[in-house]
């Protein structure tokens, strides 16, 4: 009895620890530079650095899988997720556990306050750059892409 | 017996994988032909297009930034006042009608794809900015394939170049983006190609001539013959007369089963191959992506 709730307990504190799964939380904030853009975006988590990395990963997840309305990526990068990820696994394991997408984050800066005391749903608002023109052509390389044309 | 099954099994896919080895060597070694594309100006009727061009730097702007786009995306463009130098100067200056002129240097360009693009000054008291309307055709169907507006912020400015600058540079991304779609839905679901099916003047047939057993007209052989020929079975018969049939949507692949690239002579080649089939004599004419084919 004593293992089980000790086993409970650890899963409880688990599940608080990993961060909320991803939203949709991301919106255009402009783009300065040919080949980037600047969004706004949302992340959770039990601590700040974890709480930014959701955020950077959902901005990723947005621009590559959903598109950003408003912006000039309005279309996804990639049509079906389900099958990209199924036919590209290593690459997308590498991409998002393993932080590949980092090497495109040009700015990632937190605009809200991390409070956990104040703000229950432990979320961190954070303003998020990133290299399109790169990241495309990383993409191509890899396959998971077509490069423009037939 | 096991035994006799797992190696039958071991030969297929290995047979199975020889066959994808094959057709994606096939694949490399053979290139998608990648189509034509060039970007030139907008001009109204009974302007001169040159003269557009060359009057209007800031419509020369718009026109270089559209294929610096393309270029950022590994794509060449052709060169639309290369292409105009190449016409005969004389002839050029002669021709009054633009669309003729606009018609001849897509004709000799071989360009598959044109992208026309106009821009626009705007002045307010609220500061002045650019227009920019970029649309992109298939020179052989006059699909639309892309169009997009971009106007610049606005400026107290009569730098107009930057001003255009900054509409094309709004836009620019998401005009390939959606040309990439129109693409990948060629790659999916075949190129299209029109096809014209008529009669000489001296044919004992029509449309309406009865074939077969079941005595269907002709028109209806052929539908049903497209039907399993195109691409996925896709076909669209624009209308069917007694002395004519108009497919102005016959889908074929971009590449044959051996990983080569189909042309739509192939599949005029097949069409007439059909025919004969019938014990009927044709000839028939193929213009980039249209087919004429005419029953004697």
């Amino acid at each position: 009895m004593k293992y089980y709730i000790l086993l409970l307990i650890g899963l409880v504190f688990l599940g608080c620890n990993s961060p909320k799964s991803f939203t949709g939380e991301t919106t255009y904030k402009g783009s300065s530079e040919k080949g980037t853009v600047l969004l706004s975006t949302a992340g959770y988590g039990q601590s700040k650095a974890l709480a930014l990395e959701n955020a950077e990963i959902n901005a990723f997840k947005v621009l590559l899988f959903k598109g950003v309305p408003g912006s000039q990526y309005n279309i996804p990068m990639i049509k079906d997720e389900a099958k990209a990820r199924q036919q590209y696994q290593s690459f997308f394991e590498q991409f998002f556990d393993g932080q590949g997408y980092k090497t495109f984050l040009m700015i990632s800066k937190p605009t809200s306050k991390y409070d956990p005391l104040t703000n229950r749903s432990k979320n961190l608002k954070a303003d998020i750059k990133i290299n399109v023109q790169s990241l495309r052509k990383t993409l191509e390389k890899e396959g998971v892409i077509r490069k423009f044309g037939l | 017996m096991k035994f006799i099954y797992s190696l039958l099994l071991l030969s297929f896919s290995t047979l199975l994988l020889a066959q994808k080895e094959a057709v994606e060597a096939s694949k490399a070694e053979n290139p998608t032909i990648q189509p034509t594309i060039m970007v030139i100006p907008f001009a109204r009727e009974n302007q001169d297009m040159r003269n557009v061009l060359e009057r209007n730097v800031h419509l020369r702007v718009a026109t270089t930034k559209v294929k610096e786009g393309f270029d950022s995306r590994g794509f060449t463009t052709v060169d639309f006042r290369a292409k105009l130098k190449q016409l005969n100067n004389e002839k050029a200056m002669e021709i009054e009608n633009q669309s003729s002129l606009k018609q001849e240097v897509i004709e000799l360009s071989g360009a598959d794809i044109y992208i026309e693009t106009e821009s626009s000054v705007n002045y307010s008291n609220s500061g002045n900015s650019v227009t920019v309307i970029v649309t992109a055709y298939d020179a052989f169907s006059g699909q639309s394939l892309s169009n997009k507006v971009g106007t610049s912020p606005k400026f107290y400015t009569k730098d107009f170049n930057k001003l255009t600058e900054k509409a094309v540079d709004g836009i620019i991304e998401d005009f390939l983006n959606v040309m990439q779609e129109k693409f990948n839905d060629i790659v999916e679901n075949g190129r299209t190609v029109s096809i014209n099916i008529g009669f000489s003047e001296n044919s004992d047939y029509d449309m309406d001539s009865e074939f077969g057993e079941d005595e269907d007209l002709f028109s209806d052989v052929l539908e049903d013959w497209f039907g399993e020929n195109a691409y996925k079975g896709y076909y669209h018969v624009q209308g069917v007369t007694a002395t004519k049939m108009i497919l102005d949507d016959v889908r074929i692949p971009l590449r044959d089963l051996k990983g080569r690239n189909y042309r739509a002579s192939k599949f005029a080649a097949k069409i007439r191959k059909y025919l004969k089939s019938l014990e009927l004599d044709c000839t028939r004419d193929v213009q980039g992506t249209k087919i004429f084919i005419t029953i004697n």
